[in-house]
């Protein structure tokens, strides 16, 4: 099983681990700022599975937030409600946090299945209003489902997110998405946003792909909610609003479409932005709008916008080298 | 059935400050295909203009509605100008994104004023509240003015775009704005013209809403707007009439789910509006394009 | 036997009839050319062959087997190749990754493997690179593998197309304006690039184009069509002597000679 190129990606990020737990540990870096770190690596997984369905596939997916909800909910619903597993021993915790992470996921791909295949009829705008709406749809279900705290919130759920597990599914979050890209799965999508009636023309079931887009976004973004959940400890449906979505669509633009690298660099540059903006307390929201506007101006691509930093690209440098370049 | 009827009319009267709202989010994407995510705000600067007009100037009712509408039909120009238009050759996406940082900006920036600040203020009463009843139905007075004033507005806006020569230069940039200008048309005017009135719309929206809504705050624009962009895809995008039956369709319809249940009234917009995607995937009223092969 | 066998193929659009009775009989390597007026529904019929449009009535027979109703990609796995008036490239993407996505339905690693790059995702990798290589070494393209498809030049563009479309190796290849904006020059080159591939891919070929000189010195038959109709079918020498289709071409304004 190859892996990243070059073991210095390795070092770096066992070393990064190390380091920061160390600095925690020292108290240079205190508890709210380590769970910045957290909601950081949680936020990638979340905008690189919307770059799967917005970046590579095309489609126009804007209610994010309601996978990310949906599995928050489902593995609160393991380790709370099904299994209170709040008083067992730390060894069967973790099994049981893992199980649960793995639930979130599989009921977050269901319902990404079922919206993908209302996408077979709709584009652009209209899928996008078709999507939003199936968010909004699972936060108004949530807020009546009372047996897990509907409209009042689902609270002293275990916090079993630890820096560790969000660093390993960060890590296979970008491990795998960026194999799915360099797959005949990643290719034929790209076929679809670049040109679809042409891929189709080719052999490939457009209907099949784009519903795989949306399964296998959404059963990232579920696992993304279920360590959400367990970071914060509660839940209410409110915080899987439209809002979070246009987080999640900021940051993936802004990042670069289909470029994971740029997904990676502006979900930690955009989470930790308010925290440094936080000095101009009432004037820090205003100015990141405005920031936005600027941002989309100057470069309306994105940071990074179909690049990829180097230890994610899977090149041939030997054939390469006999070739043009631009 | 009398409780149907009063319903209705609850209904006709949520569902007229929609399609008001509905109105400016399809006339501007009709024109330029953008989701103007800010829409909802320009409704809720509106509210304001209307509070600090009253509070400041004591002004009465049409007087507050005219300002309002005027005032934030040129803040709508001016966002145009600023934020949208540098970007009507880019991929649509970076317009998007705009559009949400505009809103981020225009519910937060005010928010910060501290004259204005994060906490809701009581809108006061522009219209004196008598109560008619007629049929075994009660209708007060706030709900007649609204619900005439919204179809006044709309029919005036139905006869600019159908019967002017303004109308005719938005239909024509609507369709196809390289061709427009080629024909000597003003694009940018036009433009400019579309966002005015329909910023002009949401604002009339907002102080009709805090009319019979009384308490505004800095984000009431973005359920409302988020509820009114429904409508206008329900209804079909771009079309102008169908923003209205789409915003009467979803102001009826949350009034009657939320009679029977307050969560599900939250929610029956988004389910009627797919289930009606899945039949007519352009929306009540739309035309759905073919692309050519 | 016919290898494409179409019987009375129609479509009708609302109030507007597209194509009537459009009927054609493919043989193993021959190469049949669409001619006639701009909007005369030869496109059109191109559209029903590979799956796009669904026709109202008649009969597509491909190998035996009735294609009517099937999915453009149906249509493509069964071996019915084409290419587009407007070059339908993948822009954004390199000349490589262009043909290696026509090789999509001769891979066959799960999503397993794709995602942990196992063994045989390598291997089939492997397999998929040489062959896009092969196919870009025929078509010449090679040292431009990684370019982006809009990058390239036009006359490029349009060969890659063709490359990608035999990627798969199909048995009937469907040309649609091949030539359209080259200047003499290209187009004598891809007029030999038709012959060449042709006889090497042991290829059946439907062309529409407007050059009639191309379409005088590569086809075997000719169909004319005339506001959705047959107007004149045979042999090259008949169609140019044919009364009708001069008059249409002459009545149409369309280029009727080189």
């Amino acid at each position: 099983m190859k892996l990243f190129k070059g073991k210095m990606t390795y070092v770096f990020i066992i070393g990064l681990y190390i380091i920061l737990e160390i600095l925690n540990k020292t108290g240079i870096i205190n508890s709210y700022m380590m769970q910045i770190v957290k909601f950081a690596g949680i936020n990638i997984i979340m905008t690189v599975s919307l770059n799967i369905i917005n970046g590579f596939t095309g489609q126009f997916s804007i209610g994010h937030a309601g996978f990310m909800a949906v599995g928050a909910y489902s593995s609160a619903v393991i380790t709370t409600v099904l299994f209170k597993t709040i008083n067992w021993p730390v060894y069967m915790q973790i099994p049981m946090f893992l199980l649960s992470l793995l639930v979130g996921g599989l009921v977050a791909s269901f319902i990404g299945f079922l919206i993908g295949i209302p996408t077979l009829k709709l584009k652009g705008d209209y899928l996008a209003i078709v999507t939003l709406g199936f968010g909004e749809i699972v936060r108004a279900i949530i807020r009546l489902i009372q047996p897990v705290g509907g409209a009042r919130g689902l609270s002293a759920i275990p916090q079993y997110t630890n820096l560790f597990w969000v660093f390993v599914f960060t890590f296979l979050a970008i491990y795998a998405s960026r194999n799915f890209v360099n797959s005949s799965f990643g290719r034929a999508c790209i076929s679809i946003r670049e040109n679809e009636i042409a891929a189709e023309t080719m052999g490939i079931d457009t209907t099949k792909y784009k519903i795989l887009s949306f399964t296998f976004a959404s059963f990232m973004a579920g696992v993304a909610g279920g360590l959400y959940g367990h970071l914060l400890m509660y839940l209410q449906p409110d915080m899987f609003s439209f809002v979070k979505s246009t987080d999640y669509l900021v940051f993936l633009y802004a990042g670069g479409m289909s470029s994971i690298s740029g997904s990676i660099v502006s979900a930690l540059i955009l989470t930790a932005l308010p925290e440094f903006l936080r000095f101009m307390s009432e004037w820090r929201m205003a100015l990141y709008g405005v920031l936005l506007v600027i941002l989309m101006i100057k470069r309306p691509n994105g940071l990074y916008g179909g690049k990829e930093f180097k230890f994610l690209q899977i090149k041939n440098n030997k054939r390469m080298l006999e070739t043009e370049q631009h | 059935m009398t409780t149907i009827l009063q319903l209705l009319i609850y209904g006709v009267q949520l569902g007229s400050i929609y399609a008001l709202i509905a109105l400016g989010y399809t006339m501007v994407y009709g024109i330029i295909r953008l989701i103007n995510f800010a829409h909802g705000d320009f409704l809720m600067l509106g509210a304001f203009v209307g509070f600090f007009a009253v509070s400041y100037f004591n002004l009465g009712f049409i007087p507050v509605m005219l300002l309002s509408m005027v005032v934030i039909g040129m803040v709508g120009v001016a966002v145009e100008r600023i934020a949208y238009k540098p970007l009507r050759s880019k991929p649509r996406l970076s317009s998007l994104i705009t559009a949400i940082g505009v809103s981020i900006f225009l519910q937060n920036f005010p928010r910060a004023l501290p004259a204005i600040g994060p906490a809701p203020r009581p809108f006061p009463r522009l219209i004196p509240l008598v109560n008619y009843e007629f049929l075994g139905v009660t209708i007060s007075s706030i709900q007649i003015v609204m619900i005439l004033l919204s179809f006044t507005l709309m029919l005036l806006l139905h006869l600019l775009t159908t019967k002017t020569a303004i109308g005719r230069r938005m239909k024509a940039v609507s369709f196809d704005k390289d061709a427009a200008a080629l024909m000597g048309i003003n694009v940018n005017n036009t433009i400019s013209i579309t966002f005015f009135i329909g910023a002009a719309l949401a604002a009339a929206g907002g102080i009709l809403y805090a009319t019979t809504y009384p308490m505004i705050d800095v984000y009431m624009g973005s359920v409302l707007g988020t509820k009114a962009f429904t409508a206008a895809v329900l209804g079909g995008i771009g079309i102008i009439p169908g923003a209205m039956l789409g915003g009467v369709i979803m102001g009826v319809a949350e009034v009657l789910a939320t009679s029977i249940n307050s969560d599900l009234g939250y929610g029956i917009g988004f389910v009627i509006l797919i289930l009606i995607l899945l039949f007519k995937p352009a929306g009540l009223l739309g035309k759905y394009t073919i692309e050519k092969v | 036997m016919d290898l494409l066998n179409v019987k009375d193929l129609s479509i009708q659009f609302g109030g507007l009839k597209a194509v009537s009775d459009f009927n054609l009989s493919l043989k193993n390597n021959e190469l049949v050319a669409i001619i006639g007026p701009n909007g005369a529904g030869k496109t059109t019929v191109f559209n029903m062959l590979t799956g796009i449009y669904k026709p109202t009535s008649g009969d597509i027979t491909f190998d035996g087997k009735n294609m009517v109703g099937l999915k453009p990609n149906e249509f493509a796995k069964e071996g019915i190749a084409r290419t587009f008036q407007n070059i339908r490239l993948f822009n954004n993407v390199s000349v490589l990754d262009n043909i290696k996505i026509a090789l999509h339905l001769k891979v066959d690693y799960d999503f397993k493997s794709a995602l942990t790059r196992n063994k045989d995702f390598l291997k089939q990798e492997e397999e998929v690179e040489e062959k896009a290589f092969e196919m870009l070494k025929i078509f010449n393209l090679e040292k431009k593998a990684y370019l982006n498809a809009n990058n390239l030049p036009y006359g490029d563009q349009r060969r890659l197309e063709i490359a990608r479309a035999l990627t798969r190796d199909p048995k009937i290849l469907l040309l649609d304006e091949p030539v359209a904006g080259m200047n003499p020059n290209e187009i004598d080159g891809v007029i030999e690039l038709i012959k060449y591939i042709k006889e090497r891919f042991n290829l059946s070929i439907l062309l529409i184009e407007h050059h009639m000189n191309v379409v005088m010195s590569i086809s075997d038959k000719i169909k004319v069509l005339d506001f959705g109709q047959t107007i004149a079918d045979g042999l090259p020498e008949e169609i140019q002597k044919n009364e009708r289709v001069i008059q249409a071409y002459l009545g149409g304004g369309s280029k009727a000679h080189a």
